[in-house]
Parts: C-alpha cells; structure tokens; sequence
C-alpha cells in the first residue's frame, strides 16, 4: 500500500487502486443491502421478546453515532495533512482517527454486553440474530478499519507518508467513510425507526 | 497523462470541513429530537416522522459521499460505480420487502401460520379443547382411562403405533412432542381415512388446527403442540371397531400414525 | 513489518514447482485456472456417470437414495462453481490482457490470490468426500432441509464454507478485471473498439461483484443457523425458510448470466474470424449484452413460481423473462448475421460455435416455456427443467468454451490442435449431448421429478433413461478424444503466430506469448486491431507474416513474483477449516492471512532491479 512510485500509465487517468476500492465499495453495498433487508424483513417478527423497545436504547447510540461522524472528521483532515506533507498532523489525525473509532467499537461491546444481560442473544429470537448479525458485521469493517489506520500510523511516524503517497491515505479514507455512512443507516433504520418496534404482531388464529 | 488528476482539484478547507462536521451534527441532533419522547414531538409527528427521518439520513449520506469522499470534485466514473451498487442495493432490498409484505399471497402468513406466540400463560393454554364429532353413543362402561402418546424425536412419527381401550371409557389421551423443530397434532379418525382427513385439515388451515371442523370421520383431536410442549384430551371412546390416530399437520400423515383398537 | 520481507528473500526464479506457485503471470495463472477446473470437469463428469448408471433401469439398487444426493449435489455444484466459471476464468485472464494490448492485468498477486483462494476453496469442499459427510442438499440446498435437524453432519458446513471461499475468490478476480478492462487499454482502443469477449468479460465481472455479496449473506445466515443458533430460516421461530430461496436466486439469476456470456463472447470472437468478416452488428451485440446485465437482476423469482408468491409477482417476474429473451435472440440474430455470405470455414472451433448457437437456441425456446408461470406449475422440478439446464450449460456454456479452447490453443501453447479427432470430438459431444438430454424433456413432461434415485418401471420411464445413459458413454468417449488431442498436440505442428488470420491483437504476438506479451504497447487505430495492421501491411505492399519481434526480457519491468498470494489464500482456507473442525485452526489462519496481507502491502510490485 506504500509506495511512491505508482506511476502507471492508466487509459482513463485514474489510479487503478482508487479504483479497485470504489468497485468494491460497490459490491459492499450489496453485502449490507442484503443484511439490512433480511433485518427489515423480518422486523417484527419475533416470536419471544427482548423486542427493541425493551432494550434499545436511542440517546447512547446517539453519542456514538456523534463519535463516528466526528472520526470522520479527523480522516479527513488526515488527508489534508498527508497533502500539505505535515508529518506530525497526519499522525496525530490517524490516531485521532483509529481512537474514535475505538470509542465507538468500545460503545458497541458495551451495547452487546448490556443487551445480552437482558436476554437477547443470537439464539433467542430473530430481532437478536438479525440485529447481531447486521451490527456485528459493521462493527468488524470498523475492527479492519482500525487496524488499517494504525499500520498507516505506523507509516507516518517512519516518515513514509506524504504527498507522494496521499493515495494511499486517500484510499483508507474512502474505506473509512464507507463504514460511516453504512452505520447512518443502521442507525436510522434500527434505532430512530425500528427501535420503538414492541411485541410480536398479531398472529392469526394465534 | 495525469497521475491523478482529483489531486489537482482544490478540496475543501479546514473551515469548511469543520462546518460539514457541524451540518452532519446538527442534522443528527434534530433526528435524535424528533423521536426523543421527553420532547413530545414524536406524538404529534405520528406516521411522518419516518419519512422525515429517512431524508434526513439521505441528507447526511449525501454529504458524507460528496464531501468527505469527494465524489464532488472527482471522476464521474467513481460517483457512477458507486451509485450503481447502491441503487442496485437498494432496489433488491425494496424488491424483497415488498415480496414479503406487500404482494398477494403473503408468505410470512405461512410462518406465522406455524409459529408458536410468546406467551406468559401459554401453560394454561395448552389444555386441549377436545371437539368431539357426533357419533353413536355407545353404553357406558368401565371408568376413566389414561393414555399418554408422544411424537418420536425429530421425527415424522409417533412413539407408537397402537392404542387401545374400552367402548365408552373416558378416555383422557396426553401427547407430548419433544421435537425441537416440529409443530404436531393428534387426530382420532375412522379406520382408512387418515389420509383423506389429513388432506381436508390442510384445505381447513391451521386456524382449525389442520382438522376439517365438523368431519364426521374425526373422533377427536388435540390442538396443535408446538415443539417441546405437550397437551391433553378427553372423550368417550366410541363405538368398538378399528380407528387411526394421526398427525394431520401437512405432509406428516404419511409417516405419523398408528392404530386406534376400541373393544 | 518491513523485517519480513527483509528476512525472506522475494522469489525470483520462474522455473519449476516454485515458479509456478509464486507466478503472477496472468498467463500461467490462465492456464493453472484452466487445468484445475479442467480435472474438476472430469470428476463432476464422473459423478453424472454414476448419476445415469443409477437410473439406467427401473428400481435400480446401485446407489442408495443418500448416495444419489451426494452425487447431484456435487455433481452441480462443482459444474457451476469450479468447471465453468474458472474455466471462463481461465479465459478472462489469459486472453483479456492480450486481447487490450495490456502487459499484465491491474493487480497481478491479486489475480495470483485469487486462483489459490479458487483452489483451496474446492479442495475444501473436498475434503467432506474424506469424511464422509458429502452436501446432499442440492446445488441450491433449500432451507430448512438444510438446517441442523434435517442435515445434522458437517456436510452442509463444507458447502457453505467452500463457496463462501470460492466466492471471495471469485469477487476478487471480477474487481481485478473491471479495472484491468476500464484502465489498462493500450492507447486507442476505447471501449467501442474493445472485442466482444472482453466486453462480455467486463459484464460478466460487474455482475459477480454485484451478485456475490448476496449469496454471501445468505452463507452467513446458513452457517450461523447451523452453528450459532439463530433462526433465519427456520419458521418454528419466526424465519421464513423463503427468504434463502429469495436471496439464493438474486445471487443465482445473474450467476446464469455470468456462466453464459463469456462464452457468448467466445463464439462473438470466433464467429467473424472464420466467417472472414467483421462481427455483423457490434454496437447491437454489445449494447444487448448490456442490457442482459441489467434485467438479470429483475427476474429472479421465476425460480420460485411455485413457492406461492400470488399472482401479482408471478405476472410480474413472468414479463420480465419473457423481455429478458429480446436481447438474446438479438445477439443470435447478429450471429446468424456475421455468417451470412461470409467465406465461412468450418473448422473445429467453428463448428463448436455453431452448435453453441443452436443448441442454445433449444435451451432458450424451453426456458420460455417455463417462463411462463402456469406452464412452469407443470414443469417445475421435472426433468424438462434438468432438460433446458444442460441445453444452456452444456449445449451453452460449454460448446462455446470447447470453441474457445480450439480456437486459443494454438496461442495458449503454440502447438496446433488436430483437425480430424477435433472433428470427431465435436461430432460425439453434440450427438452425445442430444442423445442425453433431449429425451429428457419427454421424461419431464411425462412427470419424471428431478432428483429421484429410482422409479418404478410401471411409469414407462425406463426406455427414456436408457437412452439418457447410452448417450453418457457418448459424451465419455468425447472427452477421450479431446484429452487425446491435447496429449497429441505436443509433437503436432507448431501453430505459429496467427493461424486463423484471425483479428484480435493478441495474434499479433508470438506463440505462446512472451512474458512481457508486448515489446511495443500497441497504437489501437480501430475494431479488429490486428486485421487493421495486416490490410495496412498489405496495402504497403510488405504482408505481415512474422509476429512482433521479441525483446530482452530485462529490459521490460515485469511484475515480480511473490509469495504472499498463496500464503494469503492458505491463511484464508485455514480459517475455514477451522470453523468445520476446531476454532484454534481459524485464528492460525487469521494469523497467516494478517502476516500474508501486510507481507504484501510492504512488498513492492516491481522487485528492485538489483533482486532481479
């Protein structure tokens, strides 16, 4: 991923890596597309409780959410640091970065943990497997993204990032914001929206 | 030919970054307001709040892929690689929910049809309604029989396959189901008929609990047992001659059902 | 991390076991992918084998029922997933690169990782036949007959885990060829220039990066509802076993589409060239090609008419199959067309590309018959629809990949194939091939179900199948033929450059191709590049009889070796074995594919010249 010296010849003028990200970003949007739908499909359909309104709960997801956007935030000035060849700010930005998104994966193990003390697990119903499923998905592309972001880190404290190599950042970033704009909409979908869900609908001739 | 070209394109500065910072933060603090119930809009909003909500989120996504990720300032190709994997996404995702939800012949009644409602009285429940079909009425004889029949693990079949008891004993019959995946019943029909039977309770749907309702041919049945749950029935046994019993949930007829001898 | 490439000197011999097992070549990966899924062809043929020698007579008892699913489970799966896809694979990439005027594809140890990933990903699935614990669900494998209850060994974990592997491999090389076809032309061949192959090789790879995310998910699912608990398809609990059908055919669709247009974009390349004329109706072929692409995602549920969908999503997944036949009768139009008063020269290649046309011909006119959906209510799992499947795959897919191999061979080695037995091979597999499936249609209608083992003799199926399985021995001695012909093909005449004076550029090079395929990175002036050249050589009054010169090796930066695509790919088949034995195994893996992928990212594409 580090190396100055792509100076390829391209037909269309773009990077070729940039590029790979994007089609595959493309394709990781199917991936959530599916497991987002199997979620909304089978929204209210649990059998046995928890359902979402016992245990969901809205204002500290909202903190967290805030936490993601704003590592957002710091990826970008990263970039911008790696452009103006600041060294020491694309450091700092990166792991600001990986930090924040830390604290974030730090909020989801405790909303796992604090949810499975109250009963809902993989097993238990279908609001537990499909929400587990879907979160736990997200939380492990923010796991590889905090891993990318500190072998980047490592790099810039050697000195190896700078202008010449902003691609490499660049494309990090669009991996980052991916994983950001995904959770804007689990977050929508499963928490302001499908978190008031109660109960099992009426069954009939149940 | 240009390495890269975006690089040559001016990106936003750090105050305008800050300020997509704060739109993005704002725009999460009025959705968190819309739905928090200690502001009490989220009453009056009713129905609307969500698709307000969804725009709202459309809005922020928006922001995030035109700013953050640039596509604003970049090839176009990108911006069309990428949309093209979201529309497509979110078609296919449109397209199942409305499979599942909006077109005729609604599967999830199929499931729901067989799904077991959570219920914190569901032991009281389980005490069989027994509908017993008119038949002659045989004389009275000896006092009260107890019989107890489950199905046979996982399998479509019951631990038995004979029964017997004396014309006009009340008969009290407990089927237990230790499947763990199998929703079963227990059917009394006339002799030969279990398949007919069977074949009409699927016609009657399991709000009768897969028996025709009224059938002649059935003696008795129990309602349906979930997996791990067991019921109870009583009734008269009828007149003496060969029956079947029978689970009449659909498919399991061919394999789950034995003899019934009254004497 | 540096240190580990430090440690480890980077390989740099291309010779020998190792040249091969670190070679990022995209033509010996071509060829790894074409010999691998060509062994995979012959075991999966000889599961068929055993599948006909059961049903050649009534009440059979060769196999038993749980055998028998084991055979077609097997049997169709490898044929999709490591028969016909790697060998369109093997295509893609030796072809492609040459066929643009490029000196390897974008991302060359990617490509190197996604062979392994293809083979340890098969060679897993493999291992259940070890065990005994053989898929025996289907190549579809239905919830909830695949849940734990009903499946309760392993062998539905070895299928979901192996395609889960072969499916990033898969991903992998489509995201490999989409850059490689957008980015890496040779100046001048803009995309309306690019030939039909590589157009079809561009479709085909979006929809894998598209379709594959899908079936993905509904892997997870399935494993986790085996392995963890959950209840997605298992209605006791709420699930709804449909909704695997839904997300198997939305992947499974487009899969039909990524199994038939490349070799549609085979018999587009070897149709003009041996009819002496430019491919009649380029823009209409690709463009339809295009549009197939597209409509593949809205017809999904017309695997699942009789699921009871009601009305409304039968009729409407009804008229989209029926439009989605528009652009594929287009495409056989200007086929038919490209031919017509072209000097058409009946060679192998030629004539498998002709069967290709006419046999899919049936198998699309039965398709539509099954289209519809009150007619599919009586087709559906019969065998008319195991019938119109081998019509399409095998009268398709495969007559047009036997049409590529004829027709690249001689670049592909640089040795000429035999005419005669080519001839005689193409005649057993379209006779052999008739033989065994038309009367499968009549077995359908008569209401033979698909995937009994056995069947009473009273039902009068009995003369039906025999013919089925006398033409089985056909197709068997078909494949003799074509293996012979290869063997032979050592000591047969070298092919030289341009055999067929065909127009592609990748016949403007040597044969086989030098590793560097271009000394000179070609001026792409139009369509058919290379006849372009030689209608301008003639003109100037100097015929182009020799290829491009060669040049020194050294003198051109090559990608180098590398070790870390197999050791990536062995970390990731580590990781899946573990989840089928113990979990310490899966974070060994873990291990191997984190050490693989920053090993990777550290090394440098081009070795430092003085590695070299």
């Amino acid at each position: 991923m580090a190396h100055a010296a792509e100076h390829e010849y391209t037909t269309t003028g773009l990077s070729n890596r940039k590029m790979l990200m994007w089609v595959f970003l493309g394709s990781d949007c199917l991936f959530f597309g599916a497991l987002i739908a199997t979620y909304m499909v089978y929204r209210g359909q649990s059998l046995v409780g928890p359902y979402p309104v016992d245990i969901i709960s809205v204002p500290v997801t909202t903190i967290s959410t805030f936490v993601l956007l704003m590592s957002s935030f710091a990826m970008v000035q990263a970039l911008a640091a790696t452009n103006a060849d600041n060294k020491r700010a694309i450091v700092g930005w990166l792991l600001a970065t990986a930090f924040l998104g830390s604290i974030f994966i730090g909020f989801q193990i405790f909303e796992f943990n604090s949810f499975k003390n109250e009963g809902l697990t993989l097993a238990g119903n279908l609001f537990g497997a499909t929400f587990f499923t879907l979160t736990g998905f997200h939380g492990a592309h923010v796991t590889l993204g905090i891993i990318w972001l500190l072998c980047m880190a490592v790099l810039g404290a050697k000195g190896r990032l700078g202008p010449g190599t902003a691609l490499d950042v660049e494309i990090l970033g669009l991996y980052w914001h991916f994983v950001d704009i995904v959770w804007i909409v689990i977050f929508t979908l499963l928490y302001l929206i499908g978190g008031f869900d109660a109960g099992p609908v009426a069954l009939p001739g149940g | 030919m240009a390495h890269e070209t975006e690089r040559d394109v001016h990106h936003p500065t750090f105050k305008q970054y800050l300020l997509i910072a704060m739109i993005l933060f704002a725009i999460t603090i009025v959705e968190f307001l819309l739905i928090w119930d200690r502001v009490g809009i989220q009453d009056d909003l009713g129905a609307t709040k969500i698709p307000l909500l969804v725009g709202l989120s459309v809005v922020k996504f928006y922001i995030v892929i035109m700013f953050y990720m640039h596509l604003r300032f970049d090839n176009k190709l990108f911006t069309r690689i990428f949309l093209g994997g979201l529309f497509l996404a979110f078609l296919v995702g449109l397209a199942l929910l409305g499979l599942f939800t909006a077109m005729n012949g609604d599967q999830r009644s199929y499931a729901l049809d067989r799904a077991i409602p959570y219920d914190e009285h569901a032991e009281t429940q389980k005490v069989a309604e027994a509908t017993t079909a008119e038949t002659e009425k045989p004389p009275v004889a000896a006092g009260p029989v107890a019989i107890t029949v489950g199905a046979k693990g996982d399998e479509l079949a019951f631990d038995t396959d004979s029964l017997t008891a004396d014309s006009g004993a009340e008969v009290t019959i407990t089927f237990t189901n230790p499947s763990t995946v199998n929703t079963h019943n227990l059917v009394i029909v006339e002799a030969g008929t279990k398949d007919a039977v069977a074949t009409d309770g699927t016609a009657a749907g399991p709000a009768n609990n897969w028996v025709p309702p009224g059938d002649s041919r059935v003696i008795v049945n129990t309602i349906l047992i979930g997996p791990g749950e067991s019921g109870e029935v009583t009734f008269t046994a009828p007149a003496p001659g060969a029956y079947q019993f029978v689970c009449t949930f659909p498919g399991h007829n061919f394999t789950m059902f034995g003899n019934f001898v009254v004497n | 991390m540096a240190t580990i490439t430090g440690v480890i000197p980077r390989p740099t011999t291309y010779a020998g076991v190792w040249g091969w097992m670190t070679t990022i070549d995209h033509k010996r990966i071509g060829i790894l992918y074409g010999l691998t899924a060509f062994a995979f062809m012959l075991l999966a043929g000889l599961e068929a084998g055993v599948i006909r020698m059961q049903l050649v007579s009534a009440e059979n008892d060769l196999l038993g029922p749980a055998r028998f699913n084991q055979m077609f489970t097997m049997h169709a799966t490898v044929m999709v997933f490591m028969v016909i896809m790697p060998l369109s694979a093997s295509f893609f990439n030796f072809i492609v690169p040459l066929a643009i005027g490029a000196r390897d594809v974008a991302f060359p140890r990617l490509n190197a990782l996604s062979y392994w990933l293809f083979l340890f990903g098969a060679l897993l699935m493999h291992v259940s036949f070890l065990v005994d614990q053989v898929p025996d669900a289907g190549w579809f494998s239905y919830a909830n007959l695949t849940e734990k209850p009903f499946s309760p060994n392993r062998a539905l974990d070895f299928w979901a885990i192996g395609l889960l592997i072969l499916g990033t491999s898969s991903v992998a090389a489509a995201l490999n060829f989409v850059v490689t076809i957008v980015n890496m032309r040779a100046p001048g061949m803009s995309m309306m220039r690019l030939p039909v192959f590589v157009w079809m090789t561009l479709i085909t790879s979006l929809l894998l990066v598209l379709a594959f995310p899908v079936i993905t998910v509904g892997l997870i699912e399935l494993t986790m509802d085996r392995n963890f608990g959950t209840h997605f398809f298992i209605p006791s609990e709420g699930g709804d076993p449909i909704l695997w059908q839904h997300l198997f055919w939305v992947f499974g669709h487009p899969e039909v589409y990524i199994l038939i247009l490349p070799p549609m974009g085979i018999v587009s390349e070897v149709l003009p060239t041996f009819s002496g004329k430019p491919l009649f109706g380029y823009p209409f072929i690709v463009f339809s090609g295009i549009v197939i692409g597209i409509m593949g995602w809205a017809v999904w549920s017309h695997h699942m008419f009789t699921v009871g969908l009601g009305p409304v999503a039968n009729s409407v997944f009804t008229i989209t199959t029926m439009l989605i036949a528009v652009p594929t009768g287009v495409k056989i139009f200007n086929w038919i067309g490209t031919m017509w008063r072209g000097a058409v020269e009946f060679t192998t290649s030629m004539m498998f590309a002709l069967g290709f046309v006419a046999l899919f011909i049936v198998g699309g006119l039965s398709g539509i018959s099954h289209a519809i959906s009150p007619s599919d209510f009586q087709q559906q799992d019969t065998y008319y629809i195991v019938a119109h499947i081998h019509y399409v795959l095998f009268g398709g897919s495969i007559f047009g990949i036997f049409a590529g191999v004829y027709y690249w061979f001689p670049k592909i080695t640089g040795r000429m194939l035999d005419e005669t037995l080519g001839k005689i091979n193409f005649w057993l597999l379209f006779i052999g091939m008739n033989l065994t499936f038309f009367p499968m249609h009549f077995l359908g209608l008569n209401g033979m179900p698909r995937r009994i083992y056995t069947y009473s003799a009273e039902f009068g199926w009995e003369n039906l199948n025999r013919l089925a399985s006398l033409g089985y021995i056909v197709l068997f001695v078909g494949f003799l033929f074509f293996m012979y012909n290869m063997w032979q093909s050592r000591k047969s005449r070298p092919a030289g450059h341009d055999p067929w004076d065909a127009p592609g550029l990748e016949w403007s090079i040597s044969s086989p191709p030098p590793v560097y395929n271009f000394a000179e990175i070609p001026q792409v002036e139009g369509r058919d590049q290379y006849w372009i050249m030689k209608a301008k050589a003639e003109a100037a009054g100097t015929p182009l009889t020799e290829p491009e010169a060669l040049i020194d090796v050294n003198t051109v930066h090559m990608p180098s070796p590398s070790y870390w695509p197999i050791v990536t790919a062995a970390g990731v088949a580590l990781i899946g074995g573990g989840l089928l034995s113990h979990y310490a195994i899966s974070f060994l893996g873990g291990a191997i594919t984190m050490m693989g992928v920053i090993a990777w990212s550290n090394e440098p594409t081009v070795a430092p010249s003085d590695q070299h």
